[in-house]
């Protein structure tokens, strides 16, 4: 390897041609998805300018129950024997990150877009009160990852919690629906929304699901390089004593 | 030895250890009686304090469990008891089952207590003769869960400084369904809320799925929880 | 309220991931130089 690529490389440590086009995408869909949702699109009827919060509001909402299945199914793959590899430990952490970011911004979003259609900020909905669940319990995944030990301990640990979580969300789920039954209606199934609006939401979700990717492969790689540190950082530390001593 | 001796001895041995420290009697069951005085202060309404007894019931329950799951796990951390007896080949299954039993026998303690503090400070009543059935079934499910749910999330926090104050952040959350299920069944059996003894049947059918699925679910993940060998 | 409601949601979602992206490079950056190449596999 040439020096000016190992320099290109320090300078942009985690990208790769594939991140890096991916990225450009990512940024060309946004620029177009905020054109679009902030002026391009008519406000809504009943809900007025309301209506623009929920373009970011429901793929964010996508993009976290996304991230979680991942840090879901990683986790599995890392506990079974066949496929046990740091790398789906890894992945599991970096998705549940940016899932939690993701809960926290369709918490405050969908608060902010209750107060204006329903006059206040919370209601105990199921579905509301299971992604405040999610985001708690995902906060505490993320502590459970940094209680220290070897990366494999950090890996089992971290996945078992990741799994009893999957039991948990649903439980949860359940008896809070059983507790409150009514429902609120969601906007977007009853056909309240134009298409031109509806095509904004999808835009937005396929946006964000290609910055959920662009974000987790860069979370991975750094979480990789962390763990690499870890492992020869008491090498690099004599190496460097040694470089010292010899000058 | 086979799991279920191991179960039973893990049991006694908690158990025995609660009697002559007496941690449970001297300390836990006084902050007990002590939150539900305190509630009594914040909400200063007796006619309120009736309606929501059988909440603050389960509420303190709860917190008061946090300590005891804590209890439960500092006396096998101290010495690295734990990691002796898995050592030993003694079978995580029979380890986790033995400390749910003895933390849920401590659970129920509480709660007795908890109910004879409603009965006297909030004057709670049990409805009708059918109430006394949903009231002990409820509690019983409920300290099932409890004790499972707790004893799986208490292996993982032991050990290391730092890791006990991860306790309520992991347990509590996992355990809101044990509060509204037994809560519900509580006020069922209280008569108080307008819920029927038969929705309070229903919500003790929850329980007892939530006890199912998470003594299925410990059974596998308290092993690899507890076991910190690469 | 309205106005201000979208202008916060918008703000708060670009900014929450902006914040994530330069924390993430930053790191990076700063690993990248105290590793050597073959830790990163990817390149």
């Amino acid at each position: 390897m040439t020096a000016s690529t190992t320099q290109e490389t320090v300078r942009r440590p985690t990208g790769t041609p594939l991140t890096r086009a991916l990225g450009i995408a990512t940024l060309i869909g946004l620029a177009w998805f905020v054109a679009f949702g902030l002026f391009l699109s008519p406000d809504d009827v009943v809900q007025k300018k309301g209506v623009r919060i929920l373009y970011l509001h429901v793929p964010s909402a996508w993009l976290a129950y996304l991230a979680f299945i991942v840090t879901a199914i990683s986790s599995a793959a890392y506990l079974s024997k066949r496929t046990r590899s740091l790398t789906w430990d890894r992945l599991a952490g970096a998705s549940a990150e940016v899932g939690v970011l993701f809960m926290g911004i369709t918490l405050l979003t969908g608060s902010l877009w209750g107060r204006i259609s329903w006059g206040v900020y919370w209601v105990w909905d199921s579905r509301v009160t299971t992604t405040a669940f999610l985001f708690v319990t995902y906060l505490g995944y993320l502590a459970v990852r940094g209680l220290g030990g070897t990366h494999h301990q950090r890996a089992r640990r971290s996945a078992v919690v990741a799994l009893l979580s999957v039991l948990e969300i649903p439980l949860v789920h359940f008896s809070v629906e059983w507790w409150r039954p009514l429902h609120q209606q969601e906007s977007i199934a009853n056909g309240k929304l134009s298409g031109l609006m509806l095509f904004s939401l999808f835009v937005g979700v396929i946006v964000f699901t290609l910055m959920y990717v662009w974000l987790v492969l860069h979370r991975q790689r750094l979480l990789a390089m962390q763990d690499a540190l870890d492992d020869h950082g008491l090498e690099f530390a004599i190496a460097e004593r040694r470089e010292e001593a010899v000058f | 030895m086979n799991s279920l001796e191991v179960t039973r001895l893990v049991a006694v041995k908690d158990l025995r250890i609660e009697l002559r420290s007496r941690v449970l009697i001297n300390q836990v069951l006084p902050f007990a009686a002590i939150v539900m005085v305190l509630f009594a202060f914040a909400l200063d309404n007796d006619g309120i304090l009736d309606r929501v007894a059988p909440g603050l019931i389960w509420l303190a329950t709860l917190f008061s469990m946090l300590v005891v799951v804590q209890r439960s796990f500092a006396v096998e951390a101290g010495d690295g008891a734990l990691d002796a007896l898995r050592t030993a080949g003694v079978p995580a299954q029979g380890i986790y089952f033995g400390k749910a039993i003895a933390l849920g026998l401590q659970l129920m303690v509480l709660e007795i207590l908890l109910f004879g503090a409603a009965f006297v400070l909030y004057n709670s009543r049990i409805a009708a003769a059918a109430g006394i059935g949903l009231l002990i079934t409820s509690a019983l499910a409920a300290s099932c869960g409890l004790g499972l749910v707790g004893t799986l999330y208490g292996g993982l926090t032991t050990g290391t400084k730092g890791r006990e104050s991860l306790l309520p952040l992991l347990l509590l959350p996992v355990v809101a369904p044990v509060l509204i299920g037994a809560t519900r069944a509580t006020e069922a059996a209280l008569g108080v809320g307008g819920i029927s003894m038969r929705e309070g049947w229903a919500w003790v059918a929850l329980l007892v799925t939530y006890a199912l699925l998470f003594g299925i679910g410990g059974s596998v993940a308290f092993g690899p929880l507890v076991d910190d060998g690469a | 309220m309205e106005i201000r409601f979208v202008v916060i949601s918008y703000i708060a979602t670009f900014g929450g991931i902006g914040v994530l992206v330069a924390v993430m490079l930053r790191r990076a950056r700063a690993l990248a130089q105290r590793l050597p190449p073959e830790d990163r596999p990817w390149t």
